[in-house]
């Protein structure tokens, strides 16, 4: 009879510390591999959080039935005062429409200046709707209900609204999970707009207590780069796309080493109240080739 | 076996609504650590062996939708789950007090695990910082949601306990 293995009248029982020990190691190994090879990634792999989509799924039906029925019941008469409110702005909204077409001109013209002109306006994009949130309160991860099904791939990136939410991470058969650009490991090669400069962009669980994100080392001698300034991603970054909007620059401090700035950030996008989301489907890879066959032709 | 089924469905269910709750609230916002009411509660009342078992799912759970690479939340609820279950051999009555103490002082050990793994490993320092905003609101949130959970869990350890012993009187 072993010393560890006892027999407890029908049922065998291993002593706590053994099996804490066993697991332990299991865990040990399951870290040393996966962090060293790239099975996280492998399709064999996805199935097993795709078990878990279709309830999360069901889950968000349910709660857009309610919202729905709920608003229907309330809101009849708040509604019809809306609708007149809405009407007003629609004429407002119209005669500044042709102001801003106008600008538009404008603006297409100071883009070639900028060598901006491929905006990302024009690109291939997919929505998708936020369907689970990270299960611990330190990274902001979440998975979107589209995947490798619909055209999704790994280092896509992900819009919402006008400004940059992150990039795809992991991708499974209908979900993906996208690592935002707040998230405490996350950085993002980023490029002040008016002037061309590099700068890293990194996320911080703790400035965004404040609604704020961190940027540095950005090099800067002849001071051209102020507060307000627009901060877009940029063209040197091998996962992201140039020119998509992060964000706009809230502070500005010169680092010790009297070099570099860095500095804080308010990022374009809400992420408090993000529901859907637009993945772009050309990849910074496949839109490299694209820029190079138009300026060929 | 039927404990088994009943922990996987527990496990399910306590993973489902607490990535779910994106409908509730901001995408930002603390959220309770069902998986650990549920990791802590079991150790209580089973002992050890089933506090590292059911950590161990319920953090490898956590590592396969959400980690970079599998079994580092596994061995943290693992760990929590035994130590958690080193309380069982004091806790006889079926009393409230020793769970409502014992989930909200682990749920801060896992705070602060992760906080030790995933944060100071990548130099940031501000500690109090961390524990006013992301540790003790998540353990207050996590209190708050097991003092109607743990005597749910209570209720069905109580009745899967009376079934075994049905079933063990049969066989004499």
């Amino acid at each position: 009879m072993s010393p560890v293995i006892k027999k407890e009248g029908e049922r065998v029982t291993i002593p706590a510390k053994y099996l804490l020990f066993l697991m332990s190691i299991l865990s040990v190994a399951l870290i040393l591999v996966t962090s060293a090879t790239d099975v996280m990634n492998s399709r064999a792999f996805s199935f097993l959080e795709s078990s878990l989509v279709p309830f999360e799924r069901g889950l968000v039906r349910v709660n857009d039935w309610i919202i729905s029925k709920s608003a229907l019941i309330g809101n009849i008469r708040l509604l019809e005062s809306e609708n007149a409110e809405l009407k007003r702005q629609i004429e407002a909204l119209q005669t500044e429409n042709i102001y801003l077409q106008q600008d538009a001109y404008e603006l297409s013209a100071l883009r070639k200046l900028y060598d901006l002109d491929e905006q990302y306006v024009s690109f291939e994009k997919t929505g998708a709707r936020i369907i689970a949130k990270d299960a611990g309160n330190w990274y902001d991860s979440f998975l979107i209900d589209k995947g490798s099904l619909d055209g999704i791939e790994v280092d896509m990136n992900v819009i919402a609204g006008s400004g940059l939410v992150g990039r795809i991470n992991t991708v499974g058969d209908d979900w993906a999970r996208v690592q935002a650009i707040i998230a405490d490991n996350a950085a993002v090669s980023g490029m002040v707009l008016s002037s061309s400069d590099n700068l890293i962009v990194s996320g911080s669980l703790e400035l965004y207590k404040n609604g704020k994100i961190s940027w540095s080392k950005l090099v800067d001698p002849a001071n051209r780069v102020s507060v307000g300034d627009k901060i877009v991603t940029s063209n040197i970054s091998d996962k992201y796309l140039p020119g998509i909007l992060i964000g706009y620059i809230s502070s500005v401090e010169l680092d010790a080493n009297n070099l570099t700035k860095s500095g804080e950030m308010i990022p374009a996008v809400d992420f408090e109240h993000l529901g859907e989301v637009l993945v772009i489907r050309t990849m910074k890879k496949d839109y490299r080739s694209i820029s190079e066959q138009e300026s060929g032709s | 076996m039927i404990r088994v089924l009943f922990y996987a469905i527990f496990l399910f269910f306590s993973f489902l609504f607490q990535v779910s709750v994106t409908w509730f609230v901001p995408l930002t916002a603390i959220t309770p650590n069902l998986l650990l009411i549920l990791v802590v509660s079991w150790a209580l009342m089973r002992g050890e062996q089933t506090g590292i078992m059911l950590g161990f799912f319920a953090g490898l759970a956590v590592d396969i939708v959400f980690g970079d690479y599998l079994g580092i939340y596994a061995l943290i609820f693992m760990f929590l789950g035994f130590v958690a279950g080193k309380f069982h051999r004091i806790y006889t009555s079926g009393g409230y007090v020793l769970p409502m103490v014992l989930i909200p002082g682990m749920d801060i050990a896992y705070g602060f695990a992760c906080y030790v793994l995933f944060f100071l490993l990548r130099s940031r320092f501000a500690f109090w910082f961390y524990l006013f905003h992301i540790i003790l609101p998540e353990a207050v949130f996590t209190l708050l949601v097991s003092l109607p959970l743990y005597p749910f869990y209570f209720f069905i350890n109580e009745r899967l306990e009376a079934g075994e012993l049905r079933r063990a009187k049969k066989f004499v």
